[in-house]
Parts: structure tokens; C-alpha cells; sequence
């Protein structure tokens, strides 16, 4: 006789969890699809809609016109090799940052770890600005190599922003890689290290250990911040435009909106955006977003932090440091602008002022902007905050028809860009449509901080689902086991053990929303309703002597302002200031 | 202390084609007071079972009730029941003492209250001292104690343990197979223990349900569910055991006979008793056998002896197991305690004797 064959109905495995949502659950996820139905579908369909109308009927005939046309190809291509080169350049820079910063433990690598993070507070194209100053043909670089000897000063002097193709790859990967190593340095911390350990027991060096373990284990992490990082760069049109780059499709898009009369072929150029950022989102979602390590255990063994010995600690210096002095030229040449009366053809101004930052405070129309923009972004990041726990819990925890739709619901800003909905909501409100009372003719505060929110959502969803991932779901049952409610558990046990990813999804969410340019420049009609990126963007065109220097001073309380923030937060966390930038 | 009572649970998880039956309708009561274990392979369905009496999954048919209460719609936090997880489950963020204080706080006991029962209950299992750790700087047996302490301090109706000693070295698990069945006793609490470890139930439960896919193959008390294997699933399961063939050809006064490749084997008949002319299979337990090195012994009335060589000998410390070929060619594992005579050498001819009591006669 044959053993007992293990029975096919079987392979369950042992006692799943039952995910089934409850009417609650059920209920709320049909209110947050709803929402964002409303305002997220339905602006991008309104913008889009457009593009595929002929003559009164329904029709491919603008999207065979984009497909024909040359120059959009070369715009699109040109788009994709921007976003990949940046993202490439930002994992290279990234990865190793990360590696060095969690596996050793080095004199001052709190403060370099931290100084990282500084470039994602900078408005990137105010930094655009700064940038010219710095790298164009008569910028501080080429002063520097002169005065160095490694210029010649009578030959014409290289523009560093060539084409400005290479202008553009810089300032993202400037401004974007600190979202890659954030993503690399979670996705690392929490790798159990008996994995690595067990490939250097069997012998594997500590560089294939890397490649073949490390690696393919935070690859989810890797593919998270690389989505994030290839989709923004793909889809901004700020950075372009100050740069002055623009054989690239957003570029276009944009200009073409503000002509008089918008042809459907732009709206259908749109979809045809949409849909490159959104496939290729989905695509890297089959490929490298299945999660191998789902059920790692939080607070299980302790991964061992090397010390760096005194050779070893220079070369992180060197590392991080060359890297920070990069990221932060542009924070430099914005501060330095804003204090400098006069700044040309010096490697440094020659004379200083605080008029600048007095004028910006003293001035309603500037001081008011700052005020907006708190109350924008304070509004929005409560508003994501809220919205994306309950999503992010929906999403890891139960189970329910339409768990697919709601999951691509919430991801689905990442690929839309700000402009398009921005445009998007500007139709919903026009005079007579029953959203007509929080368009942007009247007071525009509710139709911000949805566009805000909506945009950043994704955040807040993507950083609270990766910490209730890691907590596992035994935790949250012995709780219930133990005579705690639901909501009990969800607050006395949950919330604390995602506490960290919550506030640094609301940090980064309030961050991004002080920050955040094409609905602030499109939604904001009116000077009293400003925000300070409008608000910067009017006063660096406005043609004054002074511009550059009031629109860098106006920058400068804005950083100060999200240093504050990420300070208050990082007080909050005490020890843990590390795990709050681990969106 | 009350009584568990399950009736005709069936779990079955996923729908339409990848639907997977976890529990296939099993009734069960598991008696006030009693340590109860579901014991099974991975995938039996055991663990299942247990989180439907805990309500931490939904069964798709059947009722569980606690004493008196139906508390099959009942939620998780209202059924008064503590589960100690395989994994256990400590929360990271909370100290020792909180660990323990949660349950009595949920079922609003003031201050005092609480202190008195984590102290009682840490104190309990020793770990009175360690209160103000965090989970993480405890080792593996003292997590596993704290997650009992945190369990009891609840003062549960029901005590819930799954695999609980699974994620501890050997000896420690030896150690705490005594000890926690003691203190389980100790506290008067209705109990059920899921595990794979056939000797842990053995050992710790008063009666023991044997899980087969989805279903309770065998419910006994440990000695009966060990010497009379219903079915050959629960004989190999629960330890070694010999197989072989044969049929029933006299039934009478509770005993059969059973003619099998090697003879005539007398056996005590299974409940209900097989009939005379049925295919039954007799398992044999390779402790029960008696081995005689020096010739046959003297014929006894109802003790069968069956001639057969030494194939091989492993040396298993307390005992030595011999496979001894019988007649038909057929294998036998034979226990003896070591040193009850010196390692025979292989092809030594030996005489199995067994009785009836030695032998238990399974369906075919």
C-alpha cells in the first residue's frame, strides 16, 4: 500500500486569515471610488474626452494624427529617455547611498543621512533658476574653472545645460534621487538579514550576496520609488520650461493649452500620455512588483550595523558628501540669490541684503501667499492622510469586489499629470456646472486641496500599505482575541506599529503639496488666494529688476518653512527620525 | 471552564474551481476543563478549526458554541476566548507588562485589577522580573511564555494554543510539554492545542482528535487513539507501525482471527467488530512485538510466533530497532530496549511473538 496522498482540496495552507470586508469596509471603499471617480476620472475624461471626437462623432482620427506626426514622436521618445535616463542615474545614486547608510554606522551619518533629503524641499524650478546662474555659459562653474586654470577665458565657455536635454536628466535626478534612496533604505531595513547570511554562508561573496539576494529582495522597494521617480520626471513640465528644453510632449501639451483655441489633437496628444505612463506603470507592476518578502516580521531579528573604521568612514564622507554638496548647489545659489544685491559674472555676489526677505514679509500679497499655502497644504495633507489609511487598509487587509479597481484608483495619480487635471478641473467648474461654486472664479481653497490631495494621494496609500505590510496580521488578531473592537485594535495596536510611515507619508504629502506648481498656477485665479509657488512664479516674470531675488527669497521661507516641518516631525519621532523619510 | 461544542463546521476558502474544503464537517465537544488536541499534517485543516472557535475566521457552515452561548455570529473581541499564536504575536511596541495588561484592560478591569492579574499572570510563568522588556529583547522561550501569560491574564472561557511550543529548541520543547500542561490544568481552563508533534499530544492531551483532510479521522484518548488506529492515516501518523493484509475468518467474544501471508494472527476486533470473510489490515505496533534470539518459545494459547532474520539493527539509544524479514518477505520494524541482548548480527534467524492486545485490525 501507498502512504496517504496529501489530499488535492488541501494546499489552503494553514489557517489563512478570512479577508472578507465587512459592510464597513464595503461602504467605504465605495465612497473613496466615488471620490475619486469625481474627481479624478472625471477631470482626466473630461480633458481626454475631447480627443476623441471628429466632426460630432466618436472617432480615432486626432489619435492616427498624433501617431503620424513626427515631431510628437520625437517629443515622446525624447520623454521616455529623460524619465529613463533619471531613473537609472537616480538607482545608481540611490542604491549605494542606502546600502552604506543602513548596513554601517559612521560618525555623522544621522546628519549626512537627513542632509540627503533637503533637495526634495526645494521647489525644483525655482532650483531651475539657480541653475542657470550656476551651470549656463558665464555660471559659477565656468568662473570657477577660469579662475582655476582649467577654462580657457577667450574661448567661448561650454553651456553645462547643452540642448538642455542634459539640463533637464540633472535637475530631476537632483531633485528626484532622494525618493530613490528613501525607497532603497526602507526596502533594505526591512530585509531579514539571515538572507544575506545564509547566501555568505554558502558562499557567496558579499558582491553576489548582493546581486543575487539583496537585491532581488527589495526589488518591490526599488520598483516603488523608480515608478515614482520615472513617471514625475516623464510627466513635469516646470523643470522644461525654465530650462528652456522643449522637445518634450508635456512641454508641448502645455503650451498648446494655452492657446486661444485648443485643438482635440492636443487632448488626444493627453491620452496618448496617460496611456504610455500608465502602461508602463502597470508593466513594471507584473514584472518587478510581485513582493517577495510580504511576510517578513517586523521587530524580529536585529540586523547588525557595522562601524566604520576611520578609512572607511572618509570614503562615506566623501560619498555622501559629494553627493549632498551637488544636491544642494541649487538650495545655495536660491539662498545666496535671495540675500545678493548684485550677482553677475562673480563666482559669489558682490554685496548682500536682507531687503529681499524683509520685502517678502512685509508685502501682503507675498505674506499672504506663504499663509495660503499652509492652509492649502495643512487642509490636503489631512484630507490624504485620512483618505489614504482607510485606502491602504482596504487594500491590504480585505478582500472585496472592486479591491482592483480602488488599487488602481489610488496609484493612478502617479501617472496623471498635474497639468492635465488641473485642466480637467477647470471644466468641471466652469460657470453654469453645478462644481461651478468651488471652481477657481470664486474662492478656490476647495477645489486646491482636492487637486492637492488627489495628486498625493498615491503616498500616503503606497507608505501606509508598505507598513501594514510588515505588520503581521497575528498582531492585529491577538488584539480582537483579546476583547478589542475593531476600532480598538486599529488604534491601540495598528496605528502605533504604522506611526512612522503615516507621518512620513503626511510629511512628504505636505511637502510636495507647499510645493506643488501646475494646479497652484492654473487653479489659483486670484492674488489673494495665491500660493507661494504662484506666487513665486509671478514674481521671477515679472520683469523687475529684483525678480529673481524677491521670487528666491519667497523660496527660501518656504524651505525654511518644510525644514520646520520635517524638524517638528523628527522631535515627534525622537529616535526613529531615520524611519520617518521611509515612505 | 465551559465546554467547546462544534457542530458540522465546514470551512471552504476560494470559490468555483479553486475552492479548497479546510474543515469537511466536523462535530466535536471538547469537555470542560479538558485539554484537548487537534493533531494532523499541514494542511489537515487543524489550525482552521481553531481559528473558527476563536472567530478569527468565518466558517461557511455549521455552529460553535461556548457553554451555553452560540457565539458562531458572535465577533472575535465578545467570544472570550485566547488564542496563543504559533508565531506569537507580541506586540513590538508595547512593553511586557502592557503585552499582559491588554486582554484585562479590553474587559474593563481598573488599574489595580490590571497590575494584580499581569503580575499574577507574569509571575505564573516566571517572567515576573522581565515586565518592563520589549518583546524583542526577550529570547524565543521567553516570548513564548509571555504570549501564555498574556493569554491567561484574560481569564479566558476557552484557552487557544496553536503550535505554541513549534518555534523552540528540543529540549526546551521537552522541557515545556510538562510545564505548560500543568499550568493549562492549573487553571481550570477549557483548552484546545493544535499541533503536527504526534508525540507532543501524546504526551500533554487528555483526548486527542487525529485530522485528516478536513475531517477528524479518530477522537480518543491518547493511549486508545496510539493502540487502536481506526484507519492506516491515524496508525502511521501517530508512530511506527507494521501493515499486513489479511482476513477475518473467525469473529467471537470481541476477538477475531485474521489469516494473513504469515500465519494466523489472533486480534481484539475494532468497534464495530469486522465481519467474518472481510479484507482487514492488522497494524502492529514495533514495540509490542516480542523478539526471541535463542529458538521459539514455548507455544502459548492466543500468542502468535512467527519465524523470521534480522535484516538490519539501529542503535536509537534507549532502544535498539531491528527489520526483521518474516515469511512472506514482508519487512518489520521490532523495538527491544537496548541491552536487553547484545546486537544480533543481520540473517540471525529470531521468533516474533505477539498477542491480541498487540495487534489492531483496520479496515481495507
Amino acid at each position: 500500500m501507498n502512504p496517504p496522498e496529501e489530499h488535492p482540496r488541501l494546499k489552503a495552507g494553514r489557517g489563512r486569515p478570512d479577508r472578507s470586508a465587512g459592510p464597513l469596509a464595503k461602504l467605504l471603499a465605495g465612497l473613496l471610488v466615488l471620490f475619486l471617480l469625481a474627481f479624478l476620472v472625471v477631470p482626466v475624461l473630461l480633458t481626454i474626452g475631447a480627443g476623441f471626437f471628429h466632426r460630432g462623432s466618436l472617432s480615432t482620427y486626432w489619435i492616427g494624427r498624433v501617431l503620424g506626426n513626427e515631431m510628437l514622436l520625437r517629443q515622446l521618445v525624447n520623454g521616455l529617455t529623460v524619465a529613463a535616463v533619471t531613473t537609472l542615474i537616480c538607482l545608481a545614486v540611490g542604491i549605494p547611498l542606502a546600502v552604506v547608510r543602513t548596513k554601517y554606522r559612521f560618525l555623522g551619518s544621522g546628519v549626512l543621512g537627513a542632509l540627503l533629503l533637503v533637495p526634495l524641499i526645494l521647489p525644483p524650478f525655482v532650483g531651475a533658476l539657480s541653475m542657470r546662474r550656476l551651470l549656463g555659459q558665464y555660471g559659477v562653474i565656468n568662473l570657477v574653472l577660469e579662475r582655476v586654470g582649467l577654462l580657457d577665458p577667450a574661448a567661448t565657455p561650454p553651456d553645462w545645460l547643452g540642448t538642455g536635454f542634459a539640463g533637464v536628466v540633472v535637475l530631476q535626478v537632483l531633485h528626484l534621487f532622494p525618493i530613490l534612496y528613501l525607497n532603497a533604505s526602507a526596502a533594505l531595513a526591512n530585509v531579514d538579514p539571515a538572507a544575506a547570511q545564509a547566501a555568505r554562508n554558502l558562499g557567496a561573496g558579499p558582491i553576489r550576496t548582493f546581486f543575487r539576494i539583496t537585491l532581488p529582495m527589495i526589488r518591490p522597494g526599488l520598483f516603488a520609488g523608480g515608478t515614482i521617480v520615472f513617471i514625475w520626471s516623464f510627466t513635469d513640465i516646470g523643470t522644461p520650461l525654465i530650462v528652456g528644453y522643449e522637445e518634450l510632449i508635456p512641454v508641448t501639451v502645455f503650451q498648446r493649452l494655452s492657446e486661444a483655441e485648443v485643438s482635440p489633437q492636443t487632448f488626444s496628444l493627453v491620452f496618448i500620455m496617460l496611456l504610455t505612463a500608465v502602461s508602463l506603470y502597470v508593466l513594471g507592476k507584473f514584472v518587478f512588483g510581485r513582493s517577495a518578502a510580504a511576510e517578513a516580521v517586523k521587530g524580529g531579528v536585529a540586523s547588525e550595523e557595522r562601524r566604520l573604521g576611520l578609512l572607511g568612514t572618509l570614503g562615506a564622507w566623501v560619498l555622501f558628501g559629494s553627493v549632498i554638496f551637488l544636491a544642494l548647489l541649487p538650495h545655495v545659489g536660491v539662498v545666496l540669490t535671495a540675500i545678493s544685491t548684485r550677482w553677475i559674472n562673480t563666482i559669489l555676489p558682490s554685496g548682500y541684503t536682507l531687503a529681499h526677505l524683509r520685502f517678502v514679509v512685509t508685502k501682503p500679497s507675498t505674506y499672504n501667499s506663504i499663509l495660503n499655502s499652509l492652509t492649502y497644504a495643512g487642509t490636503s495633507t489631512t484630507v490624504d492622510i485620512v483618505l489614504g489609511c482607510i485606502a491602504a487598509w482596504l487594500l491590504v487587509r480585505t478582500r472585496f469586489r472592486g479591491r482592483t479597481t480602488l488599487d488602481g484608483l489610488t496609484m493612478l495619480p502617479l501617472a496623471v499629470p498635474g497639468l492635465i487635471l488641473a485642466a480637467g478641473y477647470v471644466a468641471m467648474t466652469v460657470k453654469g456646472s453645478p462644481l461651478a461654486a468651488i471652481g477657481p472664479g470664486r474662492n478656490p481653497f476647495t477645489i486646491l486641496v482636492i487637486a492637492y490631495a488627489v495628486r498625493r494621494l498615491p503616498f500616503v496609500v503606497r507608505g501606509v500599505s508598505a507598513g501594514l505590510q510588515q505588520v503581521p496580521v497575528a498582531m492585529e488578531e491577538a488584539g480582537r482575541n483579546l476583547g478589542a473592537s475593531r476600532a480598538r485594535t486599529a488604534l491601540r495596536i495598528t496605528l502605533p506599529l504604522v506611526a512612522a510611515n503615516i507621518i512620513a507619508a503626511g510629511v512628504l504629502t505636505f511637502a510636495f503639496a507647499m510645493l506643488e506648481v501646475s494646479d497652484s498656477l492654473i487653479l489659483a485665479q486670484e492674488q489673494v488666494h495665491y500660493p507661494i509657488t504662484k506666487e513665486i512664479y509671478k514674481q521671477a516674470s515679472s520683469g523687475n529688476v529684483d525678480a529673481a531675488n524677491i521670487a528666491a527669497a519667497i523660496g527660501v521661507y518656504g524651505m525654511g518653512l518644510l525644514a520646520g516641518t520635517f524638524a517638528v516631525a523628527g522631535a515627534l519621532m525622537g529616535k526613529r527620525l531615520g524611519a520617518i523619510f521611509r515612505a | 471552564m465551559k465546554e467547546i461544542t462544534i457542530q458540522n463546521v465546514t470551512k471552504v476558502f476560494g470559490a468555483g474551481r479553486a475552492a479548497t474544503t479546510a474543515v469537511d464537517d466536523v462535530s466535536l465537544r471538547v469537555e470542560p476543563g479538558e485539554l484537548f488536541f487537534l493533531l494532523g499534517p499541514s494542511g489537515c485543516g487543524k489550525t482552521t478549526l481553531l481559528r473558527i472557535i476563536a472567530g478569527l475566521t468565518v466558517p461557511t457552515a455549521g455552529r460553535i458554541r461556548l457553554g451555553d452561548r452560540d457565539v458562531t455570529d458572535e465577533p472575535v473581541e465578545r467570544r472570550n476566548t485566547a488564542l496563543v499564536f504559533q508565531n506569537y504575536a507580541l506586540w513590538p511596541h508595547m512593553t511586557v507588562q502592557d503585552n499582559v495588561e491588554f486582554g484585562p484592560k479590553m474587559r474593563g478591569a481598573g488599574r489595580a485589577e490590571r497590575r494584580e492579574l499581569a503580575r499574577h499572570n507574569l509571575a505564573r510563568v516566571e517572567m515576573g522580573t522581565l515586565a518592563a522588556r520589549k518583546p524583542n529583547q526577550l529570547s524565543g522561550g521567553q516570548q513564548q511564555r509571555v504570549a501564555l501569560a498574556r493569554a491567561l491574564a484574560a481569564r479566558p472561557d476557552c484557552l487557544l494554543l496553536d503550535e505554541p511550543l513549534s518555534n523552540l529548541d528540543a529540549r526546551l520543547r521537552l522541557h515545556m510539554r510538562q510545564e505548560l500542561r500543568d499550568l493549562v490544568k492549573s487553571t481550570g481552563t477549557t483548552a484546545v492545542y493544535v499541533t503536527h508533534d504526534q508525540k507532543e499530544a501524546l504526551s500533554m492531551a487528555d483526548r486527542i482528535a487525529v485530522m485528516d483532510t478536513g475531517r477528524v479521522a479518530q477522537l480518543g484518548q491518547p493511549e486508545e487513539v496510539y493502540n487502536r488506529p481506526r484507519t492506516r492515516f491515524v496508525a502511521d501518523f501517530l508512530g511506527e507501525a507494521n501493515f499486513i493484509d489479511g482476513r477475518v475468518v473467525a469473529a467471537k467474544g470481541g476477538r477475531v482471527e485474521v489469516d494473513t501471508p504469515v500465519g494466523r494472527l489472533p486480534a481484539v476486533a475494532a468497534d464495530p467488530a469486522p465481519a467474518v470473510g472481510g479484507e482487514v489490515t492488522c497494524c502492529v505496533r514495533p514495540e509490542r512485538i516480542a523478539l526471541h534470539p535463542a529458538g521459539p518459545p514455548a507455544p502459548e494459547a492466543d500468542r502468535a510466533a512467527l519465524p523470521a532474520a534480522v535484516r538490519a539493527s539501529v542503535y536509537l539509544g534507549e532502544l535498539r530497532q531491528y527489520v526483521c524479514e518474516l515469511a512472506d518477505g514482508a519487512q518489520w520494524k521490532v523495538s527491544v530496549l537496548a541491552g536487553a541482548h547484545g546486537p544480533l548480527p543481520e540473517g540471525h534467524p529470531v521468533t516474533l511473538t505477539l498477542g491480541p492486545d498487540d495487534i489492531a485490525v483496520l479496515p481495507r
